[in-house]
């Protein structure tokens, strides 16, 4: 049977299939490059003290940030408190960080050490303990 | 140019559909647009980090700030170290104090878990546990002064009727165990009240998600390990829509003897309570439920907490004891998606 009106106005050649294929790969590649982008950004060290921010630097930067109560190591891309005057040392017990959302607290000196950053697909949003 | 010759014929139809189908991948990626803008900052004798999810910056900014001023606010009702506090009034007072309508009802809420949990969880634990300092520098206090201290404590000694707080015996009141829990409810609301969808509320310890994150994943909550230098976890729960709190011995404790002294006291006795356990996470639909059962679960120990958590709908829980073997109640897997860190189990 001969279907008059279902034939297509045009017709679809090779030619373009191919872009048709070109540009839907384009599109694709440039979504999942964007989605990558917000993903994985690189983490940083924010260190406030007293609720102002006194230091912020990647954390591959090696760095041994003194402030007044407080001493902070920034070492390949993990961070602690090497040092607190005050009597609870909660801080300096509380170790090592190197995920984004981990933070370190000096409550009697008002100081906050946080890495930045997405959580990513195999990080966490924040962390309780 | 052949090449292009040819094109021309069937470009038009080509790239109509090409541009339909980026718009359609824009439009996807477009509700992750939403500008994320979080805020750390120490209130309430802890830190807080809000995160929020919003159009802008700015106005994301603004309702940070107001959150923060919301915080302070309770404080200076809730404080116990604050003088002119509701609740160091109250402890100052003799007899009946007039209190805010927030105090009374977060006091009401306290002594409601107090009654629930017949007194195992009592927010009138503060003369015993102001006598404690748990930190590196502590030490036990003497023997009579926590058996003097015991004699006050003892929820029935408070009666909280239309905004005005009344005790028997000179009780005085510690909203440690359930303010947080409250607070960040309210800031939930608050969040909420200005139009914030997506939102995760962490003061300290206490976590409340407001909705998923805007490209429709669950938040995920890192479930530290107690006691570990290098931050590992026991697993990470994806939570949407609802709260998380842990009580645990790690943050607050000093050690005498070969025994960690920690601030979860038992009422009974006024000594913390030595049952094996590292931490109880509780999760539940509102913040001062999930913290409150926290409290009393820890405090009940394994089987008793375990079985009030079983009973109690809408509430699933995760014990961690000292060898670090974890319990878990019998639908928190049907209820979350939790993925458990074997790496930092020990069998």
């Amino acid at each position: 049977m001969k279907s008059n009106g279902k034939r297509l106005p045009f017709q679809i050649k090779t030619i373009d299939l191919v872009v048709l294929c070109v540009v839907f790969a384009l599109c694709v590649g440039l979504y999942i490059f964007r989605s990558w982008g917000v993903q994985e950004p690189g983490r940083h060290v924010e260190i406030f003290e007293n609720g102002s921010l006194v230091y912020a630097a990647p954390v591959d930067e090696d760095q041994t940030v003194t402030l007044e109560g407080n001493t902070v190591v920034i070492f390949q891309s993990r961070v602690h408190m090497s040092r607190a005057d005050c009597p609870d040392q909660v801080c300096v017990n509380m170790g090592t960080i190197s995920r984004a959302n981990q933070l370190i607290t000096c409550l009697p000196n008002r100081v906050v050490v946080k890495l930045t950053g997405e959580s990513g697909r195999d990080g966490v949003d924040t962390v309780i303990r | 140019m052949a090449v292009f010759r040819k094109l021309s014929l069937h470009a038009g139809p080509a790239f109509l559909a090409c541009c339909l189908f980026a718009l359609l991948l824009y439009g996807c990626n477009g509700r992750s647009r939403q500008v994320r803008t979080s805020e750390t900052f120490l209130a309430l004798d802890t830190v807080i980090e809000i995160t929020v999810y919003g159009s802008d910056e700015g106005s994301n900014r603004e309702i940070l700030e107001g959150a923060k001023e919301l915080c302070q606010w309770y404080e200076e009702l809730f404080s116990i170290t604050i003088e002119t506090s509701d609740i160091s009034r109250f402890n100052a007072a003799a007899g009946p104090v007039q209190v805010d309508p927030h105090t009374a009802e977060v006091v009401e809420l306290g002594l409601h878990y107090s009654e629930a949990s017949r007194g195992v969880f009592d927010i009138t634990i503060a003369p015993v546990s102001s006598l404690w300092n748990f930190g590196e520098s502590g030490a036990i206090p003497p023997a009579e002064e926590i058996a003097a201290g015991l004699k006050l404590v003892g929820y029935r000694k408070v009666i909280a009727k239309d905004l005005i707080l009344d005790k028997q015996d000179g009780a005085q009141l510690d909203l440690g165990g359930i303010a947080k829990g409250y607070i960040a409810d309210k800031l939930g609301y608050y969040l909420r009240e200005n139009g914030v969808e997506n939102a995760l509320i962490n003061l300290g310890g206490n976590i409340l998600a407001l909705g998923r994150k805007p490209d429709n994943t669950p938040w995920t909550i890192g479930l530290e390990k107690p006691f570990a230098e290098n931050g590992d976890w026991i697993c990470r729960i994806a939570l949407s829509e609802g709260s998380i709190v842990t009580s645990g011995i790690s943050q607050r404790y000093f050690l005498q003897d070969g025994m960690i002294y920690h601030h979860l006291l038992d009422t009974a006795t006024g000594y913390p309570v030595q049952n094996g356990l590292y931490s109880v996470s509780i999760l539940s639909k509102t913040s001062v439920e999930a913290e409150a059962l926290s409290t009393t679960c820890f405090l009940l120990g394994l089987d008793a907490g375990m079985e009030l958590v079983n009973r109690t709908p809408g509430v699933e829980a995760v014990f961690v004891d000292s060898s670090y073997r974890i319990y878990q109640s019998e639908n928190l897997e049907t209820a979350y998606e939790i993925q458990w860190e074997k790496a930092s189990l020990s069998d």
